[in-house]
């Protein structure tokens, strides 16, 4: 129970930041966005693109080697390339999507569309052969109760620090006030004086950079595949929907419990020989906790039905 | 049989803390034309809303026909006879005038899927008496040369009288209309005001939310003033006019 | 546009699809049509349920592939098979038709079970709903490997299907040089979607049908005048899943195998995509937007060959899939109506 706990750790900071992400999505834009997993997977692609060594044994495209630079810079050319990526979608997509007054349903289906593609354009890009990163194979060691690896509990600490240093933005800095106002009400923001194109755009890219950013720990803990945002979509959304929408923190305590519950119900009697199973108990919660209360632990009483 | 069609005993409604309506008793009486006024946020639509099950009250007591509708859904009250309209109107886009009228003169039996599936001789005369029906409706309103315009195509106007059609259609005992004549120009205005005449003379009540003050101060037997979610006054429109509590409440905002 | 000119538009669209595939194909054109043709009708059924779901009464399933594979489950587990690693076979089974009636009321009984709770969400969280629901289905599936045979699926069942198939088709399949029993598939899904097309017409301008469509537009309006709004729901959910039951079936027949990987998501995805092509609310949209579609992704494998030197079978079946994508997104931007929709009677919420 005890060696699913860390894993449990594990995953929910990803599930976390990856929920964070997509909830202050959600909150200022309304839009559900199911090519999220695609730009988690795009973090985490890109930084294998680009810290693989030449000589390693993967192939992007047709021939192309990775460009083996330092795990670091990998790490910061990738986030920065899905903010772009994500200034991108809102620009090029989202925004005439918004001026040309497409109802949510319409929208959700070309978030559809964008994850089929793209996620399709990754197994072009990257190929079906699971990667990994170049880091040396640790061994686990104890941290407080549980078994991690130095480079584990980096994560972790990493993971919460990124979340502090969120929440100490979104609260207090005139962006992230002016986000939380654009996600309270839009008319209102607008009618404040708030440039609320402006917001969705930082939205947009912080977004995504923290969704890549959930990529590459997942890549780092597990490896990185073309469809591993599909995988962990309908986690993420459930993290999302436990935490409560409309709320960030609801988010990062939602995704955390999702991560930490898929990971110990293996551990579970009923689980045994089950544990393939484990994604839906997640599921199920998610499902439950939108019909007993949609508001989620934090979230505020919005319409839902 | 009670004079009183509805009956209201201790209904209370809180969002979250305020309080958006409080009524320790309230009836109405059968065949009249009652109105419902008092200044924005007074209640009167949440009030709509608790007594045809759109919103479950807090508390309170709520007997139509002197049947006891309190926990009722609201489609069930609706088939009891208490048939209601709305503030913003809900007709049926993309669909046409016919076919929303055809929806609500359908009775339940007849909506049946196995019914839609298998054409027996007795269903195409049921069809022919609806569309008589339909159509003597449609003359009504005088809307029967838009029957087969898509609903989205009326104008607001043209859109008010064919929630009316649809609501008329059912022979409800008592018809809530929340603002029917918002929006609406003055010759338009007398004609629905007209139509709701008729309803009453031909055996139905009607309870209206109303802004418009001149139209009520004519039209109607008995009007309720809510402000802050009770009952300040009531009586005809004569008494009204000389209330002070309800001048210092509302008619001060003069006629919109 | 009128009805006739729609018709007409998509009536020649697949004539030339069609046609396309044989000026694009040297050898056996006829098979691949077959085969097409056999997908293409089978597909067309799944997104004729999708489309009672959310053309007819607005509501936004995105759990279908789950009510495909519950039919077909219900049905294959039902007839002769073997299933699992060791391929374990089971001897006995119903009669066929009695399986795929069974199979049929599996699916509607799914539908209310995922309904009942879901039916009141609103659009985007019952999106969420059906498809976490579709997902569980599929790991629950996954992990009873001794029913369902888990990850190897049902490797083989009994031929009870092609069993029945009229002696005519065996001159026939010689004749054409395509293979009997996906010709057998083939006429027996479309036989299917020509009876399901006349039971929808029927029902699309009967009073059941219209309260779905006043459900769609205004559920409010409908508890107001009176009508149960949930329970129509309700129905419209079982009736297009027991649709899709069927062709969950009929797939598995066409595989001649069931494995649990065919009921996923993506599956889903092009159902809509289909749906959306040939015109959500359009009885006979689904007809055109399938063929239609499965002759554009027939033809992808050439565009994939034109862009990479060695296309191997991922980077075909990526270009194909990233095309689908595409063909969302373009749909939803320049022609949301599809071919047999009607622009007034547009759901999809664009202006």
């Amino acid at each position: 129970m005890l060696d699913q706990l860390g894993n449990g750790l594990l995953l929910g900071i990803i599930i976390s930041v990856a929920s964070v992400a997509l909830s202050l999505l959600y909150g200022v834009t309304r839009i559900v966005n199911f090519a999220h997993g695609e730009i988690i997977a795009l973090g985490a692609i890109m930084a294998s693109f680009f810290s693989n060594l030449p000589t390693s044994r993967y192939i992007f495209l047709e021939n192309t080697s990775p460009l083996g630079l330092s795990f670091e810079l990998s790490l910061a050319l990738s986030i920065i390339i899905c903010g772009i990526f994500g200034a991108l979608l809102e620009l090029c997509v989202f925004r005439p999507l918004r001026r040309n007054d497409f109802g949510n349903i319409a929208v959700l289906v070309i978030t559809i569309g964008i994850s089929i593609f793209l996620r399709h354009l990754y197994l072009i890009f990257a190929s079906s052969k699971p990667q990994d990163y170049p880091l040396d194979l640790q061994r686990r060691q104890q941290y407080f109760i549980f078994d991690l690896t130095p480079r584990d509990f980096k994560i972790i600490v990493y993971g919460i620090l990124i979340m502090l240093i969120f929440g100490l933005f979104i609260s207090f800095t005139s962006i992230g006030k002016q986000m939380r106002a654009v996600r309270d009400s839009t008319e209102l923001a607008n009618i404040s004086g708030i440039n609320s194109d402006r917001i969705i755009l930082y939205t947009w890219i912080l977004s995504s950079m923290l969704a890549g950013t959930a990529g590459i720990f997942q890549g780092m803990i597990n490896d990185v595949r073309w469809n591993m945002g599909f995988l962990i979509l309908l986690l993420v959304f459930a993290g999302t929907v436990l935490g409560g929408i409309g709320t960030s923190f609801g988010a990062m305590v939602g995704g955390f419990i999702i991560g930490i519950v898929v990971q110990v119900s293996v551990a579970l009697p009923f689980m045994e020989g089950h544990a393939e199973a484990k994604n839906a108990i997640a599921l199920a919660i998610m499902i439950f906790i939108l019909l007993i209360r949609p508001q989620g632990i934090f979230g505020i009483k919005e319409r839902i039905s | 049989m009670s004079n009183n069609i509805l009956e209201i005993k201790n209904l209370r409604k809180s969002f979250g803390g305020l309080k958006a309506v409080d009524i320790t008793s309230l009836n109405f009486e059968r065949n009249k034309i009652i109105s419902l006024i008092g200044p924005n946020g007074a209640g009167k639509t949440t009030f709509f809303d608790l007594i045809t099950g759109f919103t479950k009250q807090d508390s309170g007591n709520i007997t139509f026909d002197e049947k006891n509708i309190s926990n009722l859904e609201s489609y069930k009250i609706s088939r009891l006879g208490m048939v209601r309209t709305f503030q913003l109107t809900k007709v049926f886009d993309r669909m046409t005038v016919n076919e929303n009228i055809l929806f609500s003169a359908s009775s339940l039996k007849n909506d049946r899927f196995i019914n839609s599936l298998i054409k027996s001789s007795s269903k195409s005369k049921i069809e022919q008496e609806l569309n008589e029906r339909k159509n003597e409706v449609l003359n009504m309103v005088n809307l029967y040369h838009m029957k087969d315009s898509y609903a989205r195509e009326l104008s607001g106007g043209q859109k008010k009288l064919l929630e009316l059609a649809r609501v008329i259609i059912q022979k409800p005992k008592i018809l809530l209309l929340d603002e029917p004549l918002a929006g609406v120009n003055p010759k338009l205005s007398e004609d629905i005001l007209g139509l709701i005449n008729t309803f009453v003379k031909e055996g139905i009540s009607i309870l209206m939310v109303e802004h418009n003050i001149s139209a009520v101060m004519k039209v109607s037997d008995h009007i309720v003033v809510l402000a802050e979610g009770s009952v300040i006054a009531q009586g005809s429109s004569d008494e009204i006019r000389a209330n002070e509590k309800v001048v210092s409440a509302y008619l001060g905002k003069s006629n919109e | 546009m009128t009805d006739l000119k729609r018709n007409l538009i998509g009536l020649s669209l697949i004539v030339f699809s069609i046609g396309s595939i044989y000026l694009l194909n040297d050898e056996g054109p006829t098979r691949i049509f077959i085969n097409l043709m056999a997908f293409a009708g089978i597909y067309a059924i799944s997104a004729i349920g999708l489309n009672i779901h959310f053309g007819w009464t607005g509501l936004i399933n995105f759990g279908h592939a789950a009510f495909m594979g519950v039919g077909a489950y219900t049905t294959i587990l039902l007839i002769p098979h073997a299933a699992g690693r060791e391929g374990s076979i089971n001897e006995e089974g119903l009669p066929l038709f009695l399986a795929i009636l069974i199979g049929l009321v599996a699916s509607a009984i799914f539908g209310l079970i995922i309904g009942l709770p879901a039916i009141r969400l609103r659009g985007d969280y019952l999106a969420i709903v059906t498809i976490a629901s579709s997902e569980i289905f599929r790991l629950v599936v996954r992990d009873q490997e001794n029913l369902t045979g888990g990850v190897y699926g049902v490797i083989s069942f009994s031929d009870v299907f092609q069993d029945i198939r009229p002696k005519f088709l065996e001159d026939l399949s010689l004749r054409l040089d395509v293979s009997v029993g996906q010709l057998w598939v083939a006429t027996f899904s479309w036989t299917m979607v020509i009876l399901l097309v006349f039971l929808l017409k029927r029902l699309q301008n009967s009073p059941w049908g219209r309260a779905l469509r006043a459900v769609r537009e205004d559920e409010d309006a409908v508890r107001a005048l009176g009508k149960n709004a949930v329970w129509l729901k309700l129905q419209s959910f079982m009736l297009g899943a027991s649709i899709a039951g069927l062709s969950g079936i009929l797939l598995a027949f066409n595989y001649g195998t069931l494995q649990v990987e065919m009921f996923v998501p993506l599956l889903t995805f092009y159902i809509w995509a289909i749906m959306i092509l040939g015109g959500v609310g359009s009885i006979t949209g689904p007809i055109f937007g399938s063929i239609l579609f499965w002759a554009f992704i027939s033809e992808t494998d050439q565009l994939a060959s034109l862009i990479f030197e060695n296309a191997d079978g991922q980077q075909i079946a990526g270009v194909r899939f990233m095309l689908v994508g595409v063909l969302i997104i373009a749909l939803m931007i320049l022609r949301p109506s599809g071919i047999m929709g009607k622009k007034e009677e547009l759901l999809l919420d664009v202006k």
